[in-house]
């Protein structure tokens, strides 16, 4: 279960490289949607890759570093696609990652109608922030991870909070 | 209110001389697991508390009971 926790800070690093790559893309459709409605008859965009870069480059990255570990741990293909969270040892752990999932469950029910407030706060920022949203969504699988863990660190440190 | 599993794997496991770490690999679960057992933290399903049984040589009701004076 030791890897259960080193995947937080992993899970966490690829939500903050996702919403860093979703700026240019924001800008990007901005740019091209101006071109859209707009009447000029010039045509250019102006995208800063590298941000989508990194993302695609840590996420090959992992890929090819999981993947033959995940196989030398003795998952099947089909285990390889599933969050590394639910790689359980018995049924105890089994139940535990139940409960965080619950929880976390619980917990999108509170962070998703706060962030549908957030969200009407978007026309103050959007000359400011175009990518205010792509932010906002990435906050609920952040409060859903965080509640995720934070379950099983308290479950798996106290057994007899379970 | 809800009753607990009271079990004697702890006095059991002394007894035949068994860690936990033994009994876990015969069970098939980790030795926390077999501690959170042993300290009533965890109450096992039917299949683990047979394969326990099993280890042991016992019946069900000699290794885990609904009320403690039943052991």
């Amino acid at each position: 279960m030791k890897r259960i926790f080193q995947s937080y800070w992993l899970n966490v690093l690829l939500l903050a490289l996702l919403g860093w790559g979703m700026v240019p893309f924001f800008s990007m459709q901005a740019q091209f949607a101006e071109t859209v409605v707009g009447s000029g008859d010039e045509f250019s965009i102006v995208v800063d890759i590298f941000p989508i870069v990194v993302l695609l480059g840590v996420g090959l990255l992992l890929t090819v570093l999981l993947i033959p570990y995940k196989r030398k741990e003795g998952l099947s293909w089909a285990q390889l696609f599933l969050p590394a969270e639910f790689a359980e040892d018995d049924e105890r752990e089994r139940a535990i990652t139940g409960k965080a999932c619950r929880n976390s469950y619980i917990a999108m029910w509170y962070v998703v109608p706060v962030l549908a407030v957030v969200m009407t706060f978007y026309p103050f920022v959007q000359e400011q922030a175009p990518y205010f949203p792509a932010l906002i969504l990435l906050i609920v699988p952040l409060v859903q991870l965080t509640v995720f863990h934070l379950t099983l660190r308290w479950n798996l440190s106290r057994p007899d909070r379970f | 209110m809800e009753k607990e599993l009271y079990n004697r794997v702890r006095e059991l496991r002394a007894r035949f001389d068994y860690t936990q770490e033994k009994l876990a690999k015969e069970v098939g679960v980790t030795r926390q697991t077999i501690a959170a057992v042993e300290k009533r933290d965890y109450v096992p399903s039917a299949l683990l508390a047979l394969k326990i049984c099993k280890s042991f040589g016992l019946p069900m009701e000699e290794v885990f009971a609904l009320e403690e004076d039943a052991l």
